[in-house]
C-alpha cells in the first residue's frame, strides 16, 4: 500500500460567474520515505493540491487516498494569536491540532527548545521578529512527527541557520520513514532533498520523475518565459515571421545542420561534445569579401558566444557566387545543460550591413551527467592545503 | 451521528481552552481583566434598578406576583442576551478565525459550541447577581431554584449551540445571512416577553408567543427565579424536544457543509 496516492484530481472554484480550474486530473503516488517535491508557477496548483491533499480543501472530482497519520503545515502562523505569549501559543496551537494536556507538557520542551526563543517564549508574540514569529510556527508544526507530511511553501522561512536546522530535522524525519510531500520555490533545496519531482503548470503535471531532470526542464521553460519577455517591449512573444529575419538580400540563408563528431545531424548535444554548425547559403549577385557569424543564445536571452570571420580575420579576399556553406567547429561545446538558440548572419566586409539575417531562429539543447552551475563548463584544477 | 456528537464532547479539553482563551482575550493587556466581565452586568443591573424602581417607580402587577418591574426586566433581558450574544458570534467566529479554517486540519465545529458556552458563562455571571438582589428585593429566593437553574441553562445551550451552527453554515455560504440575522434578531426580541408584560399581549397576538421558543425561555426563568414556582412541565418538554431538533438538525447541516468552508472563507 502506497503512503500518498492521487488519482485523476479536479478542483474548481466557482468565483462570480466564472468556474476556475486550478487542478486539471492530477495522479501521482508516493512510496514510503518518498520526498516529493512539487514545483511550478504561482499559481500553478501547488498549493491548491497540498490542501486537497491535506483534507482541507476537498476535490471537485478525483480521490486522494493517505494511509497514515498525517501532518500538514500550510501556513506556520494560521491560529498563533499576536497578544498571547509563546508559551500559551504553543498550548493553543496543540490543543487545535488535538494534543491532550498530558502529551503537549511532553512535548512543551522540544518545541521551545527547537524553536531557540530562549527566555522570549514567556513574551507576547507581538514583541517577537518575524524570523522568532516563523520559528515558532515552524516548531509547533513539526512537533509531531506523522506518517505523512505535506509542506506548503514554509521552508524558506527565519535565517539560513535556521533553514539548515528545519532541513536537518526532516532528513531525519524521512530517514524514519515519513513520506513527505513538500512545495517549493528553491529549487536547488528541492534538487537537494527531494527523490522525486512533479512541475505543475496551469493545473496538469507537466512532468514527473528525476529531480534533476525535471528541474533542468522547469528551468528552461523558466528562461525561455524570461527572454521572450526581454525581447518585446510590451512583453507579448516575438513574432518569428516577421522580426526575427532581416538583411538586404544579396544572400539567402537555406539551411543549418548541427553535427556532431560522426557528421551526424542531431539537435540535443553534451557538455564538452564536439558539435559543428553549418550553413548553407546562395548568393544571388557576386558579393566581395563577406563577413560570416554564428552566434549562439541561451533561451533567456543571455548572449553566450558570437565569432566572426571579420574578428577572426577569415576569407577576407574572395568572391562568392551561387550557393556555398561555411561552418564552425567547437571541439568541446562548453555550454552548460539548458536550452539554445542560434543566430546566422552574414555581412558585408566591414560588418556594418547585413546582406542576411537569421536571429535565433534554431534551437538546440545540451545536456549533461555532471552537475555544474552557470553558464559555461570551464576546464579547472582544485587545489587545497593546511597554511 | 450520535457518536459523532459523543466524539464531540471528547474535545472537552480543547473546549475548555477555548473558553479560557475567550476571556483571557477579551481582556488581555487590561490591568482589571476578568473585573470588567463581572463589573458590567452589576452596574447594568444597578442602573436597570435604579431607573426603574427609584426615578420611574412603575407599578406593575403580573399575574404570577412579579412586582419589581426592574427585575421582571432584567430577568428577560440575561437569557436573551446571551441567547443574541451566541448566535452573533457564532455566525461570524469562523469568519475571524479564517486562517485556521484554511490551513489548519482541526475540528470547527467546536466553534460555534465554544462562543456560545462563553456568552452563557457571562449570562450566569449576571444571573449570579440578579439572584444576589432578587434576595435583597424580594427577601425570598428558594435554593431549589438553583438546580432548575442549571437545567435551562444546557437547555438553552443545546438550542442556542443547534441555531449557531445552522447560521454560522448559513452565513459562510450565503454572506447576506449576517444582516439578515441581525434585523430578524431586533424584531425577535421585540417579540419576546422582555420589556413589557406577557400578560398585556392582546389574545389575538398570543399566537406568536405561543410559537416563539424564546418566550418559554424567559418565562421559565421568571418562574423559578421571581415567581417562586416550577416552569410548566409540558412547555419545560417541548423547548427540550425544540432544543434535540435545533441541535441535530444544526449538526447535520455544519456537518454536511463543512467541507466547502476552506474554499469560501
Amino acid at each position: 500500500m502506497k503512503p500518498v496516492i492521487a488519482e485523476n484530481i479536479i478542483k474548481s472554484y466557482r468565483a462570480r460567474n466564472t468556474s476556475i480550474e486550478a487542478l486539471r486530473g492530477i495522479s501521482f503516488s508516493a512510496e514510503k520515505g518518498d520526498v516529493l517535491g512539487i514545483i511550478g508557477d504561482n499559481g500553478s496548483g501547488k498549493s491548491t493540491l497540498l490542501k486537497v491533499l491535506s483534507g482541507i480543501s476537498r476535490p471537485t472530482s478525483g480521490k486522494v487516498e493517505l494511509s497514515g497519520s498525517v501532518g500538514s503545515i500550510l501556513d506556520v502562523s494560521a491560529g498563533l494569536n499576536a497578544y498571547f505569549t509563546g508559551r500559551a501559543n504553543i498550548y493553543m496551537r496543540c490543543v487545535l491540532m488535538g494534543y491532550s494536556k498530558k502529551e503537549i507538557e511532553e512535548k512543551f520542551g522540544w518545541i521551545s527548545d527547537f524553536s531557540e526563543l530562549g527566555s522570549f517564549i514567556d513574551q507576547p508574540v507581538y514583541m517577537y521578529s518575524s524570523g522568532m514569529f516563523m520559528r515558532l510556527g515552524f516548531s509547533i508544526a513539526i512537533s509531531s512527527v506523522p506518517d505523512i507530511f505535506l509542506i506548503d511553501e514554509v521552508l524558506s522561512v527565519g535565517d539560513q541557520y535556521f533553514q539548515r536546522k528545519c532541513f536537518e530535522y526532516l532528513k531525519k524525519i524521512r530517514d524514519s520513514g515519513t513520506t513527505i510531500v513538500f512545495s517549493s520555490h528553491d529549487l536547488s533545496k528541492v534538487k537537494t532533498f527531494c527523490n522525486k519531482v512533479i512541475w505543475l503548470n496551469g493545473g496538469v503535471i507537466e512532468m514527473a520523475g528525476e529531480p534533476g531532470v525535471v528541474i533542468q526542464a522547469y528551468m528552461d521553460y523558466t528562461r525561455e518565459k524570461e527572454g521572450k519577455l526581454l525581447e518585446s517591449p510590451k512583453g507579448l512573444p516575438r513574432d518569428l515571421s516577421h522580426s526575427n529575419i532581416w538583411g538586404s538580400g544579396e544572400v539567402r540563408i537555406k539551411k543549418i545542420r548541427l553535427l556532431d563528431k560522426d557528421g551526424l545531424e542531431k539537435s540535443v548535444f553534451r557538455t564538452n561534445e564536439k558539435m559543428a554548425i553549418e550553413v548553407l547559403f546562395s548568393a544571388e549577385t557576386p558579393i566581395e569579401s563577406p563577413t560570416f557569424g554564428i552566434a549562439i543564445f541561451r533561451n533567456d536571452g543571455v548572449y553566450c558566444y558570437g565569432p566572426n570571420t571579420r574578428l577572426d580575420n577569415k576569407y577576407r579576399d574572395k568572391t562568392w557566387k551561387g550557393p556555398g556553406r561555411y561552418s564552425i567547429t567547437y571541439d568541446r561545446l562548453a555550454l552548460l545543460p539548458g536550452s539554445y538558440q542560434i543566430s546566422i548572419g552574414v555581412y558585408d566586409k566591414e560588418e556594418i550591413f547585413p546582406y542576411a539575417f537569421h536571429h535565433r531562429l534554431y534551437d538546440f539543447k545540451v545536456i549533461s551527467e555532471i552537475e555544474d552551475h552557470g553558464l559555461i563548463f570551464m576546464d579547472h584544477k582544485w587545489s587545497a592545503e593546511e597554511l | 451521528m450520535i457518536r459523532e456528537i459523543v466524539n464531540l464532547f471528547r474535545h472537552k479539553y480543547l473546549l475548555w481552552e477555548l473558553v479560557k482563551r475567550d476571556f483571557k482575550a477579551k481582556y488581555i493587556g487590561s490591568k482589571a481583566g476578568l473585573f470588567w466581565s463581572l463589573i458590567t452586568p452589576l452596574i447594568r443591573m444597578v442602573i436597570f434598578i435604579f431607573v426603574f424602581s427609584v426615578i420611574l417607580k412603575v407599578k406593575f402587577d403580573d399575574k404570577g406576583g412579579i412586582t419589581n418591574f426592574a427585575l421582571y426586566l432584567i430577568c428577560g433581558t440575561l437569557p436573551w442576551f446571551g441567547f443574541q450574544q451566541s448566535i452573533v458570534r457564532s455566525e461570524t467566529v469562523l469568519l475571524e478565525n479564517s486562517n485556521l479554517v484554511k490551513y489548519i486540519v482541526f475540528p470547527a465545529k467546536i466553534f460555534p459550541f465554544y462562543v456560545t458556552i462563553s456568552s452563557l458563562i457571562e449570562q450566569a455571571i449576571g444571573f449570579i447577581f440578579f439572584i444576589a438582589a432578587v434576595f435583597l428585593i424580594n427577601h425570598s429566593f428558594s435554593m431549589s431554584a438553583l438546580p432548575v437553574m442549571l437545567m435551562l441553562l444546557f437547555m438553552q445551550l443545546i438550542f442556542t449551540v443547534g441555531l449557531g451552527w445552522i447560521l454560522s453554515t448559513l452565513n459562510i455560504l450565503i454572506k447576506d445571512t449576517y444582516h439578515a440575522v441581525e434585523l430578524f434578531l431586533m424584531i425577535w426580541m421585540y417579540l419576546t416577553p422582555i420589556f413589557y408584560p406577557e400578560d398585556m399581549v392582546p389574545s389575538w397576538a398570543r399566537g406568536i408567543i405561543n410559537i416563539n421558543p424564546m418566550a418559554y425561555l424567559v418565562r421559565f426563568y421568571r418562574d423559578i427565579l421571581l415567581r417562586n414556582r416550577m416552569p410548566v412541565l409540558n412547555e419545560v418538554l417541548l423547548f427540550f424536544s425544540i432544543a434535540i431538533v435545533l441541535f441535530f438538525l444544526g449538526y447535520y447541516i455544519f456537518e454536511k457543509n463543512q467541507h466547502k468552508f476552506a474554499d469560501l472563507i
